[in-house]
Parts: structure tokens; C-alpha cells; sequence
């Protein structure tokens, strides 16, 4: 499956004083192309009543090239699995601007039983879900 | 009267600990809404001078109905309320669809950051801001 397409917004305030989009902002652009994408399977929006539980625990990024502020233009993020095992699962992000690589980020994602405060199993059905969207960089 | 209206995203890391969009996060969507029409429709229309300097003198708003995240985001309409030889104001109303989630209003200074003063509204500014006017 090709990577899941997601637009962003790149917001006035996400510029900071050297004129470009400040790094951590682009935590948040992952998040959201994330959550779009987790709220689409069966492991549920995190907080909604479909939500089983999922936890992030470990994420790197690296920054390719600096991500401008174009007013009314977004900038685009694609994701795809890359790893799945038995409790966790591993995401790529990739922000891009202009037809440009700007930075990539790999994200460790943990199914998490919140109320026994212990990582937990994926369900079969979280599993074939996020099987379908694996990928390669 | 001609309302701007500005779709904007809600991110998710806009909400808070009580699992709503934190009310600091509504200035920053008001924000996007003004930089749309001042400054993208006012490159287009001529009165490109907005972009180049405009600060913020005073907001005020009335926060009317909680807002969770969705992946709709919210509208921003936003008209002008009032224009004068050196500041104008703004009015806004975020809304999804018929349900308004808070209502505000914005007093804006044109200004030369490079003399660090204020300075008057341009013709073309103007007549921007005269095609949006509305009551407060």
C-alpha cells in the first residue's frame, strides 16, 4: 500500500526567531497525520471509546532541510509501518514541502492497557489493519 | 456584509488535560484567520504593506461552548468591525457549522517594525478592509 497522504498546516506561530518552522513543531505534524491514521483503526482515537490503548515510547527524527511558512500552502505528510511486533509497531513519517524531503521520523508505538499500566498484546484485527499499511522507505 | 471565512486545522496537541482545545490555542486560530485575509488576500488585492508589519493592541473574547479535537477543524469567519486612521478592529466568530465555540474581537496597529512605530492605514489597505465591513 502506498504511504497514507496527510496535509498539514504550518501555522504563523510555528516560526521561530530564525525564520524558519522551530524543529519541535514538527513533532506535532507526525501527531496529527498519527492520529488521523490511528483514529481510522481498530486500535481506536486515543481518549474516544474505541480506543485500546496506544503508547509512544521511543521516536528519532531527522531534519533534512529547514520547512518555511507560506501562508493559505501546507505541507504534507506520509506515513507507513514499518515494523510490527507482538505489543509494538513502528512508524515512518515523512514531512515534505515543495516536492521536498525536509525531515523523517521513526516512531515506536507500544498498545498499552492504561488502566493495568502494562504494555498488552495487539489484537489480531489491530494487527491485520497495521500489516496493510506496511511500507519501505 | 462579506464575512471571510477561514477553515482552519485543529491539531491534536491544541487540547489539554481535560481532553478539550486549551483556550490559549483559540488566539493562535484567530491568528491564522487574520494572516489569510491580511495578509494572502491583501498581497492579492494590492495592500501588500500588511505583511510587512501589524501588531496586536488587544484581544478580547467570550468563550461560549467546549471544543474537542476534530479532524474537521474549525470554521473562522471574521469581518471588520471598525476602521480608523491608525487601527482597525476585527470581529470573529469559531464555529462548526451552526454551533459557535467562541466569539472575539481583535484592535490591529499597522506598523513600521523597522522605525518601531505605528503607522497609518494605505489607500489600498483601506479599501481592503472596507470590502469586509461589518457591525460589531
Amino acid at each position: 500500500m502506498p504511504p497514507t497522504e496527510y496535509a498539514v498546516q504550518v501555522r504563523f506561530s510555528d516560526v521561530d526567531h530564525l525564520g524558519h518552522v522551530n524543529h519541535a513543531r514538527h513533532l506535532s505534524f507526525f501527531e496529527d497525520a498519527r492520529m488521523a491514521l490511528i483514529a481510522a483503526s481498530p486500535s481506536g482515537l486515543p481518549g474516544s471509546p474505541a480506543d485500546r490503548g496506544c503508547i509512544a515510547a521511543r521516536l528519532t527524527v531527522d531534519y533534512l532541510r529547514p520547512v518555511t511558512y507560506q501562508p493559505g500552502e501546507a505541507a504534507q505528510v506520509r506515513t507507513w509501518v514499518a515494523r510490527i511486533g507482538r505489543s509494538s509497531w513502528t512508524l515512518t513519517h515523512q514531512l515534505w514541502q515543495d516536492d521536498a524531503l525536509a525531515a523523517s521520523c521513526d516512531i515506536v508505538l507500544v498498545a498499552y492497557d492504561y488502566a493495568a499500566g502494562s504494555a498488552r498484546l495487539l489484537d489480531d484485527d489491530e494487527r491485520a489493519w497495521w500489516e496493510r499499511h506496511r511500507g519501505d522507505a | 456584509m462579506m464575512r471571510h471565512v477561514y477553515r482552519c486545522p485543529v491539531r491534536w496537541s491544541d487540547m489539554d488535560a481535560f481532553g478539550h482545545v486549551n483556550n490559549v490555542r483559540f488566539l493562535t486560530f484567530l491568528e491564522e484567520a487574520r494572516v489569510d485575509l491580511l495578509f494572502t488576500l491583501g498581497r492579492q488585492s494590492g495592500a501588500g504593506e500588511m505583511a510587512e508589519g501589524v501588531v496586536v493592541a488587544r484581544h478580547e473574547i467570550d468563550y461560549l461552548k467546549p471544543l474537542d479535537w476534530t479532524p474537521e477543524g474549525v470554521d473562522v469567519d471574521m469581518w471588520v468591525s471598525r476602521i480608523g486612521a491608525g487601527s482597525f478592529d476585527v470581529s470573529y466568530d469559531i464555529r462548526g457549522g451552526d454551533l459557535v465555540y467562541a466569539r472575539a474581537r481583535s484592535v490591529l496597529v499597522p506598523f513600521d517594525l523597522a522605525a518601531g512605530r505605528p503607522r497609518r492605514l494605505t489607500a489600498a489597505e483601506r479599501a481592503l478592509l472596507e470590502s469586509y465591513r461589518g457591525g460589531s
